[in-house]
């Protein structure tokens, strides 16, 4: 689904050139559950955020399926977040100032989709992550897990073949993390392609496949 | 001292609002400023005269007509100095040269020069009723003996190029005069403004005329003891016998004409007098309109500081708790607050000052008419400081409280929700309301002026010269009219005694035991056809016939008014008490021979060549091609034929034009200062719409990856200015009718009140406040939302 060939991820400052990644070549199939892994400042977000079309790579070639993403205008690239792909964040970024069913509905409305749909679409995952309860609370009165699970439900809402998920648990403690990769694990059996960021290696397993990247490449 | 630094920092540290604030409270403290010495100045025309209070222009007020009249009975003044003991002093003020400039002699080392001069007659007693600032001066009566004058300090310099100039002479009027005393110039504002004042005539028409109880002619002024009450003193003029008896002439069924006193301060926006061209008078109603709208300015600029204060808020407010939790006291907070807003304004309305000299200095002339006198306007200027101040206070009172309302751990953890809840969407509605109103009534001004210059007048004003008359050029003015006939490029020729704009003189007649008074224009037959007045009913002049003498055309107005028809006899006495009777032969439609402020007044035309040798305007009608050319022909037959004078000449509707002179300006000042209080409303949408941004950076990144595209993160940052705007537009609608339909009171004929007026108004504010808007969020939104998000 997704081919890396040659990534080159660099800032060039008055006296030197800085590389975040270096020579990536990476494919991602279909239906896979990718785990990158590595220390601090290696380079991981940058890569989930150049494949989430979030960030521009300064050389090489990215392909999804067969089309060379560089060639994308704005507009396509607005269609790929739109359809193609959901982000999960570390620090959730939900909106504050909206409830947690309008957090979930947003893609759907930008997606151009219907209120009755909508609403059918937010139940259901409203109601499969338990938390119908909540929907007319603020992010701030919930925990951590449970925002988390509206940021994965807002990911996940508009049907994205792609999840991209940057140190899901990193700000929960183990018992909700273990709840919230069982999540990404189950949408994953599901068929979801996620490719996931963490530096935890308990939640580095629930992936098929492990990258290490330091320095900007991968191991 | 350490607060000071702390509001120094503070300010560096908000950068944006620290310049918009200070933008914004200068350009308003500047407007607020010029407006409000304005209304002042304003207010105190007049007020210089020592006991101005007890001085009162007299003025008559017959059952007939809507409008009073300076022209009193020579011997009025006389008859009540003498049987009222509480008037002190009576003067007569004839400012003849607003009808018409004349022209003035004089020599300079041996050299003869000659110029046409405005002036005005006054008896000797002038000094004792009103305050002259001497420079120069025989004595303190200085038109104590006759052919004497006056003059100002300018008018010194510009006859003689110095202001030591008594014992100097001049010619005018067939008379020599000698200046006996200069006084200052600029004379306060005043609604006498004649540079150079002539002593009485002490023989002649004016002298004889002011002796009997015949002529009405007279402006005239007493000055009464302090302490004496205006409408008193009013009553007891109206309960004096002669007086009664002498003005019982004008008396009505059974209403009486009265004798009304008005006090000299209140001469500027005196309204509804007949003469008031011949004093310098103003519109009330539009100066208490600026007023308003200096106000409104503040009131914006105010709200902007609010508005600036309170975006700001949540960050200061980490700042502030942080130093609580530290231990500063609510107190010290408070203070500092109000403490920095007072400084910002207080330097805003120093630099303020500077600029709003500065533009009097340049514009004064063109926007007020005069310069404003910021230093006779210390204590003003010291009012308006304080009301700076006060807005300072005021805009730094709601933050302060907010700001320490909060617990301090809350204002450090929950940035965003305050910032959240700060934005005042009211303030801008405001703000909109009043900006959207005051681009509204400039549009309308704007209409109205170019209406009132370009809607028919009921007669043809185009390619019509007018040449001021020469007792050379009329003793000449066959000749004259036959060289002029010569050329093609002329139309016609043809004497009046009254032209449009200057209506001249008014007459009464008898009119079935009625007494009416017209205006009245002696004209040859000519005339009519050439500037094209359309003749309804019976006929025009028959040319050179002596029987027309008694046949008078008379307006729709005085048709109307007096129930008059074709046919009907209008009566006068001469001298000798011999009736002379007028018929009615024509009926023209009524045309507008003043401005557009005024109504149609009944109007008479007579046909009497005999009397062109008084006072007549030569009126040539060009055929409009080579108007220059033609110029240049007629200056040379005038020349040959009238060799002493040089030939003064206008174009009527150039002149037409100059009388919506005071109108041309309230637009220049209103379009201004509905200018300045867009660009204010507009720096705090800027202001806003930046703050607004920068709160919702991470909620726009977001937004951006779940999706949206930069088209609905524009909309959805500029929906809520939309929706403000469009709030004020409805607001401002309503109060811009109402504001309008009054300011339309002060004009007869009146522009339509469109609804585009509004619409325009609205899109305009709308426009404006959107490219704004948009220029902000567009950076917002096209912002790459990785940065957005990497800022937690």
């Amino acid at each position: 689904m997704i081919t890396l060939k040659h990534i080159n991820k660099y800032y060039d400052s008055k006296f030197q050139r800085t590389f975040v990644l270096r020579d990536i070549n990476l494919e991602v199939k279909e239906g896979e559950f990718l785990t990158i892994m590595g220390p601090s400042g290696s380079g991981k977000s940058t890569l989930l955020n150049i494949i989430g079309m979030l960030d521009y790579p300064s050389e090489g070639e990215y392909w999804l399926y067969d089309t060379d993403v560089a060639q994308l205008n704005e507009k396509s690239r607005g269609k790929y977040h739109r359809d193609f792909v959901g982000f999960i964040f570390q620090a959730y970024h939900l909106i504050e100032e909206m409830t947690v069913y309008e957090n979930i509905e947003t893609p759907l409305i930008y997606k151009g989709v219907k209120q009755k749909e909508r609403q059918a679409m937010v139940a259901d995952l409203l109601d499969r992550f338990g938390i119908v309860a909540k929907q007319d609370l603020f992010p701030q009165q919930l925990s951590g897990g449970q925002q988390q699970l509206v940021g994965i439900a807002r990911a996940i809402v508009g049907k994205p073949q792609l999840l991209l998920a940057d140190e899901p648990t990193g700000n929960l403690h183990s018992k909700q993390g273990i709840m919230i990769m069982e999540t990404l694990k189950e949408l994953h059996k599901e068929g979801m392609t996620i490719i996931q960021v963490t530096h935890n290696d308990k939640f580095a397993t629930y992936g098929d496949r492990i990258i290490q990247l330091e320095d900007g490449m991968i191991q | 001292m350490n607060t000071l630094k702390l509001i120094y920092k503070n300010l560096k540290g908000s950068k944006i609002s620290t310049i918009f604030n200070f933008i914004g409270l200068i350009t308003a403290f500047s407007a607020f400023i010029l407006i409000m010495l304005y209304v002042w100045t304003e207010y105190n025309f007049d007020s210089y005269h020592e006991d101005a209070e007890n001085i009162y222009r007299l003025e008559i007020k017959s059952p007939d007509k809507e409008k009073t009249s300076v022209y009193m009975v020579g011997q009025t003044k006389d008859v009540i100095a003498e049987q009222l003991p509480e008037v002190v002093a009576t003067t007569t003020y004839m400012p003849w040269g607003k009808w018409g400039e004349i022209l003035f002699e004089w020599e300079v080392n041996g050299t003869k020069q000659r110029s046409y001069e405005d002036y005005a007659i006054a008896d000797k007693y002038l000094t004792e009723v009103f305050t002259f600032d001497f420079i120069n001066s025989n004595g303190a009566n200085p038109l104590a003996e006759p052919n004497t004058a006056m003059v100002s300090e300018a008018f010194a310099e510009k006859l003689w190029g110095t202001h030591n100039v008594l014992g100097k002479t001049f010619k005018t009027n067939g008379e020599e005069y000698s200046v006996t005393a200069v006084f200052r110039t600029p004379q306060k504002n005043s609604v006498f403004n004649e540079h150079v004042i002539l002593s009485f005539p002490t023989t002649g028409w004016v002298a004889d005329s002011y002796k009997t109880w015949g002529v009405v002619n007279f402006p005239e002024f007493v000055k009464v003891k302090s302490g004496t009450s205006a409408s008193e003193f009013q009553t007891r003029i109206n309960e004096i016998d002669i007086v009664k008896e002498k003005y019982n002439f004008y008396n009505k069924d059974n209403e009486k004409t009265t004798i009304i006193a008005r006090t000299l301060t209140d001469l500027r926006f005196a309204k509804d007098v007949a003469e008031n061209p011949l004093f310098n008078t103003n519109n009330k109603s539009s100066v208490n309109t600026l007023f308003a709208v200096g106000i409104f300015i503040l009131i914006i600029a105010l709200l902007n500081y609010v508005n600036f204060a309170t975006a700001t808020l949540p960050k200061r407010m980490k700042n502030i708790a942080v130093t609580r939790i530290l231990g500063n006291s609510r107190r010290m907070v408070v203070i500092t607050t109000v403490l920095e807003s007072v400084l910002v304004s207080a330097l805003s309305f120093i630099v303020a000052l500077f600029i709003a000299s500065a533009i009097n200095n340049q514009f004064g002339i063109k926007l007020f008419e005069y310069l404003l006198d910021f230093e006779a306007a210390i204590p003003v200027l010291f009012i308006l400081f304080g009301v700076a101040m006060a807005v300072g206070i005021i805009g730094a009172l709601f933050p302060a409280f907010s700001s320490i309302k909060v617990a301090p751990m809350d204002a450090v953890k929950k940035r965003h929700s305050i910032a959240r809840q700060t934005s005042r969407g009211w303030l801008t509605v405001v703000q909109f309301t009043a900006t959207i109103l005051l681009i509204a009534v400039s549009v309308l001004t704007v209409k109205q002026v170019d209406y009132m210059k370009n809607t028919s007048l009921g007669f043809d004003k185009e390619d019509a010269m007018v040449i001021y008359p020469t007792a050379d050029l009329l003793s000449n003015i066959d000749a004259f009219k036959s060289d002029l006939q010569q050329n093609p490029m002329v139309e016609s020729v043809s004497l009046s005694s009254g032209i449009p704009g200057i209506p001249s003189n008014m007459e009464g007649f008898r009119h079935n035991d009625e007494f009416i008074q017209t205006w009245l224009w002696f004209v040859e037959r000519d005339y009519l056809d050439m500037m094209n007045f359309n003749l309804l009913e019976g006929r025009s002049f028959i040319k050179e016939s002596e029987a027309e003498f008694s046949s008078i055309i008379i307006n729709e107005a005085a048709k109307k008014k007096f129930g008059l028809e074709l046919g009907s006899t209008l009566m006068k006495y001469d001298n000798a008490g011999n009736p002379m009777p007028f018929q009615v032969v024509g009926v023209v439609e009524d045309f507008n021979f003043t401005s557009l402020r005024e109504n149609v007044d009944p109007f008479v035309f007579r046909y009497h060549p005999g009397t062109f040798v008084l006072m007549s305007w030569v009126n040539v009608k060009l055929t409009g091609e080579d108007t220059k050319a033609a110029v240049d022909y007629i200056k040379n037959v005038y020349d040959k034929l009238s060799p002493e004078e040089p030939m003064r000449h206008y174009f009527l509707d150039d002149k037409l034009n100059l009388l919506y002179a005071k109108e041309d300006r309230q637009v220049g000042m209103i379009s201004l200062f509905s200018m300045l209080s867009l660009i204010i409303s507009v720096l705090g949408i800027l202001g806003l719409s930046i703050f607004t941004s920068q709160y919702r950076t991470k909620e726009i990144g977001i937004r951006k990856i779940n999706g949206a595209t930069v088209g609905e993160i524009l909309a959805l940052l500029n929906k809520s200015f939309v929706k403000w705007i469009i709030i004020a537009f409805v607001v401002a609608t309503p109060l811009a009718y109402l504001a309008m339909n009054k300011w339309l009171e002060n004009f007869a004929y009146k522009t339509a009140l469109s609804w585009w007026i509004f619409a325009l108004a609205g899109i305009i504010a709308l426009i404006v406040a959107l490219l704004t808007v948009s220029w902000q969020s567009w950076r917002a939104a096209s912002r790459n939302p990785v940065e957005a998000l990497r800022y937690e």
